[in-house]
């Protein structure tokens, strides 16, 4: 067998358990928009604690951050700081939400603004805010996914087609069992990326430099390993930089408008006019 | 907001002090840690002490809800924290 097979037997092996896993998931469910969207609110201690961590880790941690840190080293580790203490402020604001989401039964970001502030208007607002900034955060994940399965396969597989398969995948699993496809599969993902991260972050090292402290200085001085061939195929940081950008201000906009809402919401969750808005809904 | 409180949010603010807005103060190579240079191991280090300030704002946060339900202060009766 050549690597190229290997690689491919491999990739293949993880699209099929992939795609299994999303599937099965929702079996022995039954399917209305409360199971679909939020998993009938159901979700145990484990689960949400794989599904937070789990959303860390996408594309962008394995080739934006990795290939920034490459290119441009100190800067990076911003991304350390501000995925632990995004978490610090999830801390305060998300239980607000979630009691809130619970009581009303919303399901939504959309559903929560309407609720909240009684205004369609400002309800289709943020629906349209969402949809509109995860596009260049979907393009950029999955460049990077179709990225990484073209040099994992040695050319084998394309570009296009990666993405293609991905998508097509992805958009099945998510019709057919919703969150809890997308749940379970994170679990699949988590336990691989373990197993990369720890294999590449001390295999690395210890492989090419012989310990983890001769590494800095080699890639300081730009000589770390001949990356010719990832560098030929990764996009232009500066493009994922943007990205990545994009997607960030979005997330702070939202996170902001939340800390806004959980600090008054509580204060007037009870007024005359949520209880009024709330007999008529 | 009671004592309790205050020490929670105090508490919750200590991560952002420690990589925050203390960059100076931390950013340099040496010592190296581990072989890691000085800021890294910093960084890396401030995860897990985030979480135990967090598990420690979330005692301080039940707490101070317990009491409420107790002392009957207000209307809230719920035992989740906020």
């Amino acid at each position: 067998m050549t690597p190229s097979t290997i690689a491919m037997t491999i990739i293949f092996g993880i699209i099929l358990v992939g795609a299994v896993t999303g599937v099965y998931a929702g079996f022995h469910q039954r399917m209305n928009l409360e199971q679909w969207a939020v998993g009938g609110r159901g979700f145990g201690l484990i689960l949400v604690w794989l599904l937070m961590a789990g959303e860390v880790y996408t594309t962008f941690a394995f080739l934006g951050a990795s290939g920034w840190a490459y290119s441009r080293g100190g800067p990076t580790l911003y991304v350390i700081a501000y995925l632990t203490l995004c978490y610090v402020i999830s801390f305060f604001i998300l239980p607000g939400i979630w009691e809130v989401d619970k009581r009303y039964s919303l399901h939504t970001q959309a559903d929560f603004f309407r609720q909240r502030y009684g205004s369609t208007a400002l309800s289709a607002l943020v629906a349209l805010t969402g949809v509109l900034f995860i596009v260049p955060y979907l393009q950029l994940q999955l460049t990077g996914l179709g990225i990484i399965v073209q040099v994992a396969s040695f050319d084998g597989i394309s570009r296009s087609m990666a993405i293609t398969i991905a998508f097509v995948i992805v958009a099945g699993f998510v019709l057919s069992s919703g969150i809890r496809a997308v749940a379970w599969v994170s679990v699949l993902k988590d336990s691989l990326m373990l197993i990369a991260a720890f294999s590449i972050g001390i295999g690395i090292p210890y492989h090419y430099f012989g310990g983890i402290q001769p590494m800095f200085p080699r890639a300081h001085s730009g000589k770390a390993i001949a990356l010719d061939h990832a560098r030929k195929h990764s996009i232009h940081g500066s493009h994922l930089v943007c990205f990545h950008g994009f997607a960030y201000v979005h997330g702070l906009l939202h996170v902001a408008a939340r800390f806004r809402l959980g600090i008054h919401g509580k204060k007037r969750r009870h007024s005359a006019a949520q209880c009024r808005h709330h007999a008529t809904v | 907001m009671n004592r309790n409180n205050i020490w929670s949010l105090l508490l919750a603010a200590l991560p952002f002090l420690a990589v925050c807005v203390s960059v100076p103060l931390w950013d340099r190579l040496y010592p190296l840690v581990f072989g890691l240079p000085f800021n890294l191991a910093w960084l890396i280090a401030w995860i897990p002490l985030t979480s135990l300030c967090m598990a420690g704002v979330y005692r301080l946060w039940k707490r101070s809800t317990r009491n409420i339900v107790r002392d009957g202060a207000g209307q809230r009766k719920r035992d989740q924290p906020r």
